[in-house]
């Protein structure tokens, strides 16, 4: 299960972003998750399942045929990206997060490589400040790149900057060519980096973790915006390592479990 | 840990009794508000997150002083006390809908220290202020101004708290009692059940009498709390607001005392506010007046004006008193 990769495919990001300045008020439309959100989250059906109610939900199960949607016909550079594809594609959107706007951690089952399908990322208009954590690993993604990105795993993004987050974002069906497009030797788990000399091990090592994390602010808040209890115990095991606590994620797991029996039961010590 | 912890983001959410003494338990909020209609609210949601489960934390009592050195907070703008039933959490959710406040709503924790068994006044002075200091935290970082709501029954403790905080404006806000009466028997609080709450004084009569006929002995607990608004509010500090006058003086005296100046989108969110029901903010908001009076039976009738009228028509009497005094034109 390959996790995130970048694709041997590149774009002029200035043709694109010309594009966006064909782009009206009119055509873009908020999107259709307004519980996962926070800020402005709005986007430009470009591929749509036709007379859909909703053009710019991308729904992954669905049989039915993608369609061009008109407005293509008004931006001939991201026309031509989409054309780059040679492989069968579904839904096609522009997707842009306004300054100061997050997503909400949340996974999108059925949009990963196992289940043959892929949604690819092209940043159009993106800045510095823009997080995008995946499996609480942050992923930089630059203009003109082309991303594949394992979306049925947790996944969050916050615009911390000025400006908006503006991607491409294409669901294509994974065929030899598209392959073809992964580097070699990309796998599950990113590299971390070496591993420093272990401080603790075995028994204790995740007691010890908690102090240094309950001394790190940062820490504390990175860790707090993980809400996926299972992606969580791993990215705790996987800091603490990073530290020199190794620990198994089922110890968090348990832990988990420890603190929300103590909640439940809290009025009753 | 020798040292002072950083409890940057951390507020406390209880306080329980450790082995060498009483412990602050403490939830990681973050950046995140206090939105919700109540404290405990809050705080449930902090506990679904995975940090929160795994990395429980708790301090000695202590740590609320040294707290207060580092970060004092914001200090408060306005307290607000109630006789339960009666439109306080409309209030509530009507300046929590401003962007400059902190609303922190039926703490816990600081009924939890106004009720700490074995502590002077002076300490517990010392225990609220830190606890209203660790609470009371810019949370986005912008928020200047800080308004509690508090327990009903913490309003048995208004002089103490007032001499806490010298110089707060606050208001006691009541309605007719039949028809807080009628809420109350209906759905009891925690602090008309018996022992519920530590702090309210009991005898084991009154639970039989609380079993059998709970209209007697909510009325008496209702009753005991207006009664205990009476005098701070004689002394003229207070401001007395009834459900009656509810959203409008909000928006009129009520900004006024608090001082609080609310541009115009703010003023748009409070308004949006008042268009739903205060404690299920998905629900719209109904006048349930008239309903009450409906199901009101003779008992409890001749209850709420047995053990509440009286100390109501005092603050009643009080209330427009005070509005015939005030400038024309405001409500």
């Amino acid at each position: 299960m390959i996790v995130q990769a970048k694709l041997a495919l590149a774009f002029d990001p200035t043709g694109l972003r010309d594009d966006l300045a064909a782009l009206g008020p009119d055509d873009w439309s908020p999107h259709y998750n307004d519980g996962d959100f926070e800020g402005r989250w709005v986007g430009v059906p470009l591929r749509a399942v036709a007379g859909s109610a909703l053009p710019l939900y991308a729904d992954p199960t669905t049989d039915a045929a993608f369609v061009e949607m008109p407005v293509l016909d008004r931006l001939p550079h991201i026309r031509a990206a989409l054309a780059a594809f040679r492989c069968p594609l579904r839904a096609a959107r522009i997707l842009s997060l306004g300054p100061g706007s997050r997503i909400f951690e949340h996974r999108d089952p059925g949009l990963g490589l196992d289940s043959g399908e892929a949604r690819i990322h092209v940043p159009i208009r993106t800045n510095p400040d823009v997080e995008f954590v995946l499996d609480n690993r942050r992923v930089v993604l630059n203009a003109g790149e082309t991303w594949y990105l394992d979306l049925s795993l947790p996944h969050r993004v916050r615009n911390r900057g000025a400006t908006d987050r503006v991607h491409l974002v294409v669901d294509c069906v994974a065929n030899d060519w598209l392959l073809s497009l992964f580097p070699e030797g990309a796998d599950a788990e990113p590299d971390d980096g070496p591993a420093p000399p272990i401080v603790a091990e075995g028994p204790g090592a995740f007691e010890r973790f908690r102090e240094v994390v309950l001394a790190d602010p940062d820490l504390q808040r990175r860790l707090d915006e993980s809400t996926d209890a299972e992606a969580f115990a791993r990215f705790v095991a996987r800091e603490g390592r990073a530290r020199g606590y190794v620990f198994a994620a089922e110890e968090v797991t348990a832990a988990i479990h420890t603190g929300r029996r103590a909640w439940i039961e809290r009025h009753l010590r | 840990m020798t040292s002072t912890p950083d409890l940057t983001g951390w507020v406390p959410t209880r306080v329980v009794r450790g082995e060498a003494g009483p412990e602050v338990e403490w939830a990681y909020l973050g950046d995140r508000r206090f939105a919700a209609p109540f404290f405990e609210q809050t705080v449930g949601a902090c506990f679904r997150r995975p940090f929160n489960l795994a990395f429980r934390r708790t301090t000695p009592i202590e740590a609320l002083d040294d707290r207060r050195e580092v970060a004092p907070g914001i200090a408060p703008s306005g307290f607000i006390f109630h006789m339960s039933r009666c439109g306080s959490t409309l209030i509530g959710q009507m300046l929590a809908a401003l962007r400059e406040t902190v609303v922190i709503s039926e703490a816990d924790p600081i009924s939890a220290v106004l009720a700490a068994p074995g502590v002077d006044d002076e300490r517990r002075i010392g225990l609220l202020r830190g606890m209203v200091a660790a609470l009371g935290q810019p949370r986005r970082g912008d928020e200047t101004r800080l308004i509690l709501k508090f327990d009903s029954w913490n309003t048995h403790q208004l002089p103490l708290i007032a001499r806490a905080f010298p110089g707060v404006p606050w208001v006691f806000v009541c309605r007719e009692p039949v028809e807080v009466l009628v809420s109350q028997v209906r759905q009891r609080a925690a602090h008309t059940i018996p022992g519920m709450i530590g702090y309210i004084p009991f005898d084991p009569g009154e639970i039989e009498e609380a079993t059998l006929r709970p209209e007697v002995y909510c009325a008496k607990i209702l009753g005991g709390i207006c009664r205990a608004a009476v005098g701070p509010l004689r002394s003229g500090e207070g401001l007395a607001l009834n459900y009656r006058e509810l959203p409008g003086a909000v928006r009129g005296r009520l900004l006024d005392l608090f001082g609080l100046d609310p541009s115009g989108p703010d003023l748009e969110r409070m308004e949006a506010v008042t268009r739903n029901h205060a404690k299920s903010p998905n629900l719209p908001f109904e006048d349930d007046r008239a309903e009450k009076e409906r199901e009101a039976t003779e008992s409890i009738r001749r209850m709420a004006d047995l053990w509440i009228r009286p100390a109501y028509d005092e603050i009643e009497a009080i209330r427009l008193s005070r509005l015939h005094e005030a400038p024309s034109g405001r409500v």
